[in-house]
C-alpha cells in the first residue's frame, strides 16, 4: 500500500508540529527514565552501594511502570493527552530532582520507584499521534514518535557521563547532570502544555470508547486473557520477595506484605475491569463478524516481551557491564557503548515495520527473533579478552534485531482487529514492560553472561510461539495504468 | 441509497374481521398495512381501527376516511421523522379535514366523527395512537392488558358520551404510548360493539389460539360472533396482530450488508474511482478523508468523502457514515450542500456531494478576524434557513461551526452531516453500539455535556456562537467554555456583550444573540424563525436602556467613589457643626 508522505520539515503543518512536540516529550521521558544507568559507578561510590543494591535499583525503576500504564491510560481517556503528558513531564522533573539530591539509599530507591511512572509516557503520545494523523500516514508517524523517542535513553547515555565528569565535575557532578535532565523535563512539560493541542482545531470531539480492558470474543480467549495477566503479578511479587528480608532485605517484612496485598487488590481491580468490558460478550457471545483470535495478540505480546523488554533491561545494565568487563575503560566511553544499544532505534524500528510489510509478517518476525537470540548468545560470550570493537559490533548487531523485532510487532498490531488497535497496542506495550521487569529481576539473581543467556533462551521460546501467528488477510487494491482503482480479493 | 443495513426482519401474523352486526350499516372501518422494503424499516407495520359515531351524519365516511387516509399518509411522511411526529402530523391534518367537513352539516355538533386507534410496529417497539373508545389490548404470556383508556363519560341510563374523538374539535389531543416488543406479543384492537359485551376474561380465553392469517381471521370472527351472541347491538370489529419475531437487526446483519462495500484505499491524485478522477486531497483526518474529484465523462466536479481505514471493522462508525449520505440526500435547501447520486454502482464505500468552491467561514475568520455586521447577519439568516430544513425533517445537525459552512458570493452552504441525529432512525434498534458525537466542544450547547434533553434549541445555541464569532472573532464565553463539564462550571461563565468587542454591533442584535445563547434551553427562542427576525430587525425589547450600565466595573467604582466622597463630606459637616 502506498503510504502518503510525511514531510517532517513542514513546520507550518500543525500535524507535524504536534508530532515533533510529542516525540521530544517522549524522548525526555526516556532520557529521565534511564539517566541513572550511565552514571552507575558515580552513584554507587556516593552511597557506598553493593552490586545487589544497584541491581535492585534498576528493577525498581521499571516496576511501577506496569500498573502506571493502566492508570495513565484511564487518565488519558478522562483528561486528554495534552494535560496528562504535561503533568507527567512536570512530576517526572520533580521526582528526578529528588533523585538527584537524595541523601540515602532509601530515598534513592523511593524516587526511582516513583520514576517508574515516567516510563508510561509512551501510551500518551501514541494516542496524541493517532488523533492528529489520518490512517494512511499514522503508521509512519508513530514509527517516528516511538523510534526517535526511544533514542532518549541513548542520548542520556552519551551525554550524562560527560556532563557529570567534565562540565560539572566533582563528587556531586552526577547530581547536577541528573538534575539537568529533570529541570529540562519540568520546563518542557510547561512548554508542552502551552503549545500542544489534543485534537486538530475544530475537529469533532468523540466520547472515548469503554476502556480498562481488552475486548475478547470467546470464552476461551477470555480465560486466556486473564491468564496472560498473571505473569505480570508473579514477577512483581518475585521482585518484592527479592527485596524483602528473605532476599536482600531492602524493605521490611511489613512493607512486603503491604505490597503483596496491593498486588492482589490491583489484580482484582483489573479483573473487574476486564469483566465489565466483556460482560456482554460473556452473556450473549460475540457476533461472528466481530470475532478475532486472542492467540494473535498473545503471540505479539510475548514477542514484544523479548524484544522491547530485553531492550529496557539491557539499556539500564549495559554501561555498568562494560565498565566491569573491560579494565580501565572511561565512564564516558562505557556510557557511549551502552548507548549504542539504543542508538539503532532511529533506523531499526521503522526498518522492522518495513520488513514486515514486505516479506511476510510471520517470516519477518521469526527471522528477527532468531537473530536476537543469536545476538544475546554472542553477548553472553563477551569477556575481557574480546577486542572492544568486536564487542561493540556484537552489541550493535544484537540491538538491530531487538529493535527491528519491536518494529515488526507493531507493524502487525493494527492488522489484528482494526477497531481495537489502541487496546491491543496497550496490552502488547504493557508486556514489553513486564519483560523489562522480568529480565531485570533475573539480573538481580544472576551475573551478566547468565542474564544474556536467559534472554536468548526466552527468545527461543518466543520464536516457537511466533509460529502460531496466522498471517492477517484482507483486500488488496491495484491501480490500473489509467488510474482506475480496482479491488483484488486476497484469501 | 437506502438504509438496507438497518433492514428489519420484523415478522408478524395478522387477522381481522368486521361486521355490521344487527345494524343496517357498518360504520366501523379497519385496515392493516405491511409494506415491503425500506418502508418496513423506516415506517413499520400499521394496524388501524376506527368506529364512526352513529349519531353523526358522516360516521361511516369519517371512519373509512380516517383508516384509509392514515394508512396512506403515514407512509408518505418523511423517512427521517419519528413515529410520533409522523403519526401526530397525519392525525392532526385528518382531524382538521373531518372537522371542516362537519362544519357543513346541519347539526354541527354531530358531523364527521370517529374514534381512532392505531398500532405501529417499528423495529422492536410498538407505538399506539389513540383517541375515543375503541381499544388496544396487548396479550403477553396469557395476560390481557388494556393499553388504551376510553375517552368516554357515563351519562346515566347506560348511555356513554364520547369525550374525545376525531372531528369533534379543532384541538385534538391524541394519547401516545410506546411499548417494547417481545416475540409472542399479540395486539388486539376492538370497537365498543365487541369489548362492551365481553368480559375481559372471556376475551382473553377467546383470543388464546395461534396460527396463520386464515386461523387468525377465524379467531377474529369467533370473537365478534360471541359478542353478538351476548347481545351486542352495535357494529363489531376485531383485529389481531401477532409479533412472531421483533426482528432487531443484529450487528451481524449490519456488517453482512454494509461489509459488502470495502473501504477505498488511500487515494492519490490521478486515481479513478467509479468514473471519478481524484484531483486533490481537501482534507484528511483520523476519522475521514475528503477529496476533490472530477467526472471522467463530463468533467463535472464533486467532493468525495471516504471513511478512514481506522474504522474498517467498526459497525457503529460505518452505520453513521452511511447515515450521513442518507440524511444529506433527504435535506433540500439552498443553504445545504447537495448529495450527488452516482450514475453507476459503487465499488467502495464513499459518498459524493456537490463541490462548492469557496472558503469555509473558519478560513475566512482566520484571515479577517471578524466580518462586517451586515455580512454576518446575512450569513446567520441563511444558516438558519438551512438549519430549519434539517429541523423540518426531525433531524438535528449538531455540529454547526465555522469550518462546516462554506461561504460563496451567492450564499452559504452547510456541509458535513456526520453528527446529525435523526429521530426516525434513532428508533430503529439494533445491537450496534452507536458512538455519540458531541459536536465540537466550543460550539455545542451546555445540555450535551450535562446530559440534558437535546432539541432544535441546541442547534440554535451553536448558531448563536457562530454569529457571535463572525461579529467579534471571539467566543462569547471566552476560551474557558471548552473545558466546562459541570453545571457549576457553566454557571461561572461570563457573557461579554458583542458590542464591547466590536462597537459596530447594534445593541438589539447582541440582545438576540444573548437570548439564543441562554445556558437554559427554555430561555432561548422557541423557534429559529423568531431568531432570524430579531437578527434582521431591531426588537424593541432589546433596544432601550441597555447601554446604561456601560462602563461596567469602572462605572460601579465611580459611583462608589462618589458615595464615599459624600460620606466624608457629611462627616466633615458633622465635625464642623460640632465645633461651632
Amino acid at each position: 500500500m502506498s503510504s502518503s508522505k510525511v514531510n517532517l520539515l513542514d513546520l507550518g503543518d500543525p500535524k507535524i508540529r504536534t508530532l515533533h512536540l510529542t516525540w521530544v516529550a517522549f524522548f525526555l521521558t526516556f532520557a529521565v527514565w534511564f539517566n541513572h544507568a550511565p552514571l552507575q559507578p558515580l552513584i554507587m561510590a556516593t552511597f557506598d552501594m553493593s552490586m545487589d543494591e544497584w541491581k535492585a535499583l534498576l528493577t525498581l525503576n521499571v516496576a511501577l511502570t506496569i500498573p502506571a500504564r493502566i492508570l495513565i491510560g484511564m487518565l488519558v481517556d478522562r483528561f486528554g493527552p495534552r494535560h496528562v503528558y504535561s503533568c507527567l513531564l512536570v512530576t517526572s522533573g520533580v521526582f528526578c530532582t529528588l533523585f538527584a539530591f537524595a541523601q540515602s539509599y532509601q530515598q534513592l530507591a523511593l524516587t526511582r520507584l516513583l520514576l517508574g511512572f515516567t516510563g508510561a509516557g509512551f501510551v500518551i503520545g501514541i494516542r496524541m499521534v493517532g488523533e492528529w494523523f489520518p490512517a494512511k500516514s499514522v503508521g509512519l508517524a508513530q514509527g517516528v514518535y516511538g523510534g526517535w523517542g526511544n533514542f532518549g535513553a541513548a542520548a542520556a547515555a552519551f551525554t550524562l557521563p560527560i556532563l557529570a565528569l567534565t562540565v560539572f565535575g566533582g563528587d556531586d557532578g552526577w547530581r547536577y547532570a541528573v538534575f539537568a535532565t529533570g529541570a529540562l523535563t519540568f520546563c518542557y512539560g510547561i512548554f508542552y502544555y502551552l503549545r500542544a493541542r489534543n485534537t486538530p482545531r475544530g475537529s469533532t470531539y468523540f466520547k472515548p470508547r469503554r476502556s480498562g480492558g481488552l475486548e475478547v470474543t470467546s470464552r476461551r480467549d477470555y480465560w486466556l486473557y486473564i491468564l496472560m495477566n498473571v505473569p505480570m503479578y508473579l514477577i512483581l511479587a518475585l521482585l518484592v520477595w527479592k527485596l524483602s528480608p528473605a532476599g536482600t532485605g531492602l524493605i521490611g517484612a511489613t512493607t512486603a506484605w503491604v505490597c503483596y496485598g496491593l498486588f492482589a487488590l490491583l489484580f482484582a481491580f483489573q479483573y473487574s475491569q476486564i469483566r465489565k468490558v466483556n460482560r456482554e460478550m460473556l452473556m450473549q457471545g460475540a457476533p461472528p463478524s466481530d470475532r478475532y483470535e486472542f492467540k494473535q495478540v498473545a503471540v505479539l505480546a510475548w514477542a514484544y516481551f523479548v524484544t522491547f523488554g530485553s531492550e529496557l533491561a539491557v539499556v539500564s545494565m549495559l554501561p555498568g557491564f562494560f565498565l566491569a568487563t573491560f579494565d580501565g575503560m572511561s565512564l564516558a566511553l562505557a556510557g557511549a557503548l551502552g548507548g549504542c544499544f539504543a542508538l539503532m532505534n532511529l533506523v531499526a524500528r521503522p526498518g522492522g515495520g518495513w520488513m514486515s510489510d514486505r516479506f511476510g509478517r510471520r517470516r519477518s518476525l521469526s527471522l528477527l527473533i532468531a537473530g536476537l537470540a543469536i545476538g544475546y548468545f554472542a553477548m553472553a560470550q563477551i569477556d575481557s579478552d574480546w577486542p572492544l570493537a568486536l564487542a561493540m559490533l556484537a552489541v550493535v548487531c544484537c540491538s538491530f534485531f531487538v529493535q527491528a523485532g519491536a518494529g515488526a510487532v507493531f507493524g502487525i498490531v493494527p492488522l489484528i482487529k482494526r477497531r481495537m488497535t489502541g487496546q491491543i497496542a496497550g496490552l502488547t506495550g504493557a508486556f514489553g514492560n513486564v519483560g523489562g521487569v522480568a529480565y531485570l529481576t533475573a539480573f538481580t539473581f544472576f551475573d551478566a553472561p547468565t542474564f544474556f543467556l536467559i534472554i536468548a533462551a526466552s527468545a527461543i521460546v518466543a520464536l516457537c510461539l511466533a509460529q502460531l501467528l496466522s498471517e492477517p488477510s484482507g483486500h488488496i487494491t491495484e491501480v490500473l495504468p489509467d488510474g482506475t482503482v480496482q479491488l483484488i480479493e486476497v484469501s | 441509497m437506502n438504509l438496507e443495513h438497518l433492514s428489519s426482519s420484523l415478522d408478524v401474523a395478522i387477522g381481522q374481521y368486521s361486521s355490521a352486526g344487527v345494524k343496517a350499516v357498518n360504520e366501523d372501518a379497519i385496515g392493516i398495512r405491511i409494506p415491503d422494503g425500506p418502508a418496513l424499516t423506516t415506517k413499520g407495520i400499521v394496524a388501524v381501527i376506527a368506529d364512526g359515531v352513529s349519531a353523526a351524519e358522516g360516521g361511516q365516511e369519517a371512519s373509512a376516511t380516517a383508516v384509509s387516509a392514515f394508512l396512506s399518509d403515514y407512509y408518505s411522511t418523511h423517512d427521517t421523522w419519528s413515529v410520533e411526529t409522523s403519526g401526530s402530523k397525519v392525525l392532526s391534518a385528518l382531524n382538521r379535514w373531518l372537522y371542516g367537513r362537519g362544519q357543513h352539516c346541519i347539526q354541527a355538533e354531530t358531523g364527521y366523527i370517529t374514534t381512532f386507534s392505531a398500532v405501529v410496529l417499528k423495529s422492536s417497539s410498538a407505538y399506539v395512537f389513540h383517541v375515543g373508545d375503541s381499544r388496544v389490548y396487548r396479550l403477553r404470556g396469557g395476560d390481557l392488558e388494556q393499553i388504551t383508556r376510553d375517552h368516554s363519560t357515563a351519562v346515566g341510563n347506560g348511555q356513554r358520551y364520547l369525550a374525545r374523538a376525531l372531528g369533534i374539535d379543532l384541538n385534538l389531543e391524541v394519547d401516545f404510548h410506546r411499548l417494547e416488543l417481545a416475540a409472542g406479543d399479540r395486539f388486539l384492537l376492538t370497537t365498543d360493539g365487541v369489548h362492551e359485551w365481553l368480559k375481559p376474561r372471556e376475551l382473553q380465553e377467546l383470543t388464546a389460539g395461534r396460527g396463520g392469517t386464515a386461523e387468525l381471521d377465524g379467531l377474529c370472527r369467533r370473537v365478534a360472533e360471541r359478542a353478538l351472541a351476548m347481545g351486542s347491538d352495535d357494529n363489531l370489529s376485531v383485529q389481531v396482530v401477532d409479533v412472531l419475531d421483533p426482528g432487531t437487526a443484529g450487528q451481524e446483519d449490519v456488517l453482512a450488508s454494509v461489509g459488502r462495500l470495502p473501504f477505498p484505499p488511500p487515494l492519490q491524485p490521478g486515481n479513478v474511482v467509479d468514473g471519478w478522477r481524484v484531483v486533490a486531497e481537501i482534507q484528511a483526518s483520523s476519522r475521514s478523508e475528503v477529496y476533490l474529484v472530477e467526472n471522467t465523462g463530463d468533467g463535472g466536479r464533486a467532493v468525495l468523502k471516504a471513511p478512514s481505514a481506522n474504522f474498517s471493522d467498526d459497525p457503529g462508525y460505518i452505520e453513521r457514515f452511511m447515515l450521513e449520505e442518507w440524511v444529506g440526500s433527504r435535506i433540500a435547501s439552498a443553504s445545504v450542500a447537495r448529495v450527488i447520486k452516482p450514475a453507476g454502482a459503487k465499488s467502495f464505500l464513499y459518498y459524493l456531494t456537490e463541490y462548492v468552491p469557496g472558503p469555509t467561514l473558519g478560513q475566512l475568520l482566520r484571515e479577517r478576524t471578524r466580518l462586517p455586521v451586515v455580512d454576518a447577519q446575512n450569513i446567520a439568516v441563511q444558516a438558519i434557513s438551512g438549519l430549519r430544513a434539517f429541523h423540518r425533517r426531525d433531524v438535528l445537525h449538531q455540529d454547526i461551526k465555522p469550518d462546516n459552512i462554506i461561504y460563496t458570493e451567492r450564499g452559504i452552504r452547510i456541509i458535513d452531516f456526520g453528527s446529525c441525529q435523526v429521530a426516525g432512525v434513532g428508533e430503529i434498534g439494533n445491537r450496534i453500539s452507536r458512538q455519540q458525537a458531541l459536536g465540537t466542544r466550543d460550539y455545542c450547547a451546555p445540555e450535551y455535556l450535562l446530559n440534558g434533553p437535546i432539541s432544535p434549541r441546541s442547534d440554535q445555541f451553536s448558531l448563536a456562537v457562530l454569529l457571535y464569532e463572525l461579529l467579534t472573532g471571539r467566543h462569547p464565553f471566552g476560551a474557558g467554555y471548552g473545558s466546562c463539564t459541570t453545571e457549576e462550571d457553566f454557571a461561572r461563565l461570563d457573557y461579554k456583550p458583542a458590542y464591547r468587542i466590536n462597537p459596530l454591533v447594534p445593541v438589539w442584535l447582541d440582545g438576540a444573540i444573548q437570548r439564543a445563547l441562554s445556558l437554559d434551553p427554555q430561555a432561548r427562542y422557541p423557534a429559529l424563525s423568531e431568531l432570524a427576525q430579531d437578527i434582521q430587525r431591531p426588537n424593541p425589547a432589546y433596544e432601550s436602556g441597555r447601554r446604561a450600565p456601560a462602563g461596567g466595573a469602572a462605572g460601579v467604582l465611580l459611583w462608589k467613589a462618589i458615595a464615599g466622597a459624600l460620606l466624608l463630606l457629611n462627616l466633615l459637616l458633622l465635625v464642623l457643626i460640632g465645633t461651632m
